[in-house]
């Protein structure tokens, strides 16, 4: 079977400088893919091109096999591809339940209707419930969305996603900004929907990738360093040299 | 019974028995006052709900009262006819200038609005049928299927009160309702919106509408109960009265609106009985409620509790 996206030799300079050096990728349909690196590895730049907000200058993104280089970012989330921010962007003064009915409606044909209770209409609602249970906030449905912690509102932000029906999503770290118990929240969240839901995750702490990820793409200066599951990359040298050496000798230092 | 149900219950019992009890004048004063709150419903639609603030309603309420006063200039005085057509040339007026308007944001908006409201009370200024700047007496009061029973005061007062509690429990249905969640949506975040894939314009252009259909109704009852057109109904201090009544009275609810229509025109009215420079009164008071009381004087009232309960 073909892979669900597909990135092929990509190419981002930004004067002379070049944050994408022939980059490939792919994210099998129901997998889990991790792009690490350390800081101004191009990780962010690489997802702003797959979510169309950057224009790569060459290279091909495929997505179903068909050629998705010169769309728009709009018309790649009305294929599929839905991108969650680093900054929280939820509806403050609307209840949890309405922000998430709000990204669901979206997929479901006009909202030109004036007459009919939303708030009571059951197939708006228990959609929208179905998606607060999935990220764990159907308790908290009918509390404005800007009184929620900061975990809280990104975990809110992944049901608004997931209300959109993707078939793929992209996560810019995730749990930045987050404290031990929101990031240990996130990531049994994510992990809930392993296996149903393509993703693909840029994220810098190394426990949460090795939680998460079915296979991994370590990016150092704009190219790809390694490729492979999780046990290639913790057994690979050069990742080792480049970026988890780093890591081990903390640890060492700090044991 | 919860005190705020009971003081909903005892307000609507003082305006459904107010003909009942009161003189012609005072009968008088609170059709007025409903007809101003129906107004302000109207301005609340757009500004409170949909975020956008419009400086020009005044338009729309002289389009409904010239609609009434060219109608029966042509023999046409059934309410019943008279009536939604002020609403629907509301309607078409607005259509263009919401279309334009809507191109801006924030400061802009409320100036193209004021600029397009300015340009029809020109307008109407130049109308020589409809005696220019003086205005134009209307003959009588709009029949209701050929019966002349708005004559009576206390007949009219209901026709108004009837007016308001239909578009009250309309923009009830209609903030609740799928279009109202998205134009919630839209006043808080209108980017966002579009990048969860709403075509943003479309939904304000008809809650802009809707909203001028509303003051349009309302500028055919105020003919109707002063039996008078002039260009005053689109002067912009028309529009800035009906805004001050929806931020005195509670921006983005719908009993705000006609909360402060009736505080502020009942304020005007006694204060003007003991002074002339009863402004000097109320312009500080006013400043004291935007100041202190940020949700209006709704916002003082018992609210109902939100549940952070787990729902089962």
């Amino acid at each position: 079977m073909p892979p669900l996206l597909e990135v092929r030799q990509l190419v981002k300079r930004f004067g002379a400088m070049t944050v994408t050096a022939s980059v490939d990728l792919t994210i099998e349909r129901g997998e889990i893919h991790a792009v690490i690196g350390p800081n101004g590895a191009g990780k962010t730049t690489l997802m702003s091109q797959i979510a169309g907000e950057i224009k790569p200058d060459e290279g091909t993104i495929l997505f179903e096999e068909a050629d998705i280089t010169s769309l728009a970012a709009h018309a790649r989330a009305a294929l599929g591809i839905a991108r969650m921010f680093q900054i929280t962007r939820v509806f403050p003064a609307s209840t949890v339940l309405e922000n998430v009915m709000l990204a669901h409606l979206s997929t479901r044909g006009h909202g030109f209707r004036f007459w009919k209770n939303v708030h009571t209409d059951r197939d708006s609602r228990s959609a929208a419930i179905s998606f607060l249970q999935r990220v764990g906030l159907e308790s908290r449905q009918e509390t404005p969305a800007g009184t929620l912690s900061h975990g809280e509102q990104r975990q809110l932000e992944v049901a608004m996603v997931l209300a959109g029906d993707p078939k793929v999503l992209l996560l810019d770290e995730p749990t930045a900004g987050m404290g031990p118990e929101e990031t240990a929240r996130m990531v049994a969240l994510l992990s809930g929907i392993k296996g149903q839901q393509s993703l693909l995750l840029v994220e810098h702490d190394m426990q949460t990738v090795y939680q998460l990820a079915d296979r991994v793409t370590v990016m150092v200066y704009g190219r790809t360093l390694a490729s492979g599951t999780v046990e290639e990359i913790r057994r690979n040298e050069a990742v080792r040299e480049a970026y988890l050496g780093d890591e081990k000798g903390q640890e060492e230092r700090d044991a | 019974m919860t005190f705020r149900t009971f003081s909903y219950l005892v307000f609507i019992g003082f305006f459904m028995t107010l003909p009942l009890w009161a003189d012609v004048f005072h009968t008088r004063l609170f059709t007025r006052i409903l007809i101003f709150a129906l107004l302000a419903l109207s301005l609340d639609l757009v500004v409170g709900y949909g975020g956008m603030v419009s400086f020009g309603h005044a338009a729309f309420f002289g389009t409904g009262a010239y609609m009434t006063g060219m109608m029966s200039l042509h023999g046409i005085t059934d309410a019943l006819v008279v009536w939604p057509a002020a609403a629907g040339a509301a309607m078409l007026i607005a259509l263009p200038i919401g279309a334009l308007s809507l191109r801006t944001r924030g400061a802009y908006f409320i100036m193209i609005t004021l600029a397009f409201a300015q340009m029809a009370y020109y307008f109407a200024s130049g109308l020589e049928t409809f005696g220019g700047s003086d205005g134009m007496r209307l003959l009588a009061r709009n029949t209701i299927a050929g019966k002349e029973i708005l004559v009576r005061h206390d007949f009219f007062y209901y026709a108004a009160a009837g007016s308001l509690a239909a578009a009250f429990l309309l923009c009830r249905r209609l903030t609740r309702s799928r279009f109202g969640l998205i134009l919630g949506g839209i006043r808080q975040n209108e980017k966002r919106m579009q990048s969860l894939g709403y075509a943003t314009y479309p939904y304000q252009l008809t809650c802009f509408v809707i909203s001028a259909a509303l003051a349009g109704l309302a500028g055919a009852l105020m003919a109707n109960e002063t039996l008078y057109i002039s260009p005053s109904y689109l002067h912009w201090t028309q529009s800035g009265h009906a805004l001050v009544m929806v931020i005195l009275g509670g921006l983005g609810t719908l009993a705000g609106p006609v909360l402060g229509a009736i505080v502020l025109l009942l304020l005007e009215e006694i204060l003007s009985a003991f002074t002339q420079h009863w402004m000097i009164v109320l312009g500080p008071l006013l400043i004291l409620v935007v100041l202190y009381a940020r949700g209006g004087l709704h916002g003082l009232w018992p609210q109902k509790k939100v549940s952070h309960a787990t729902t089962p």
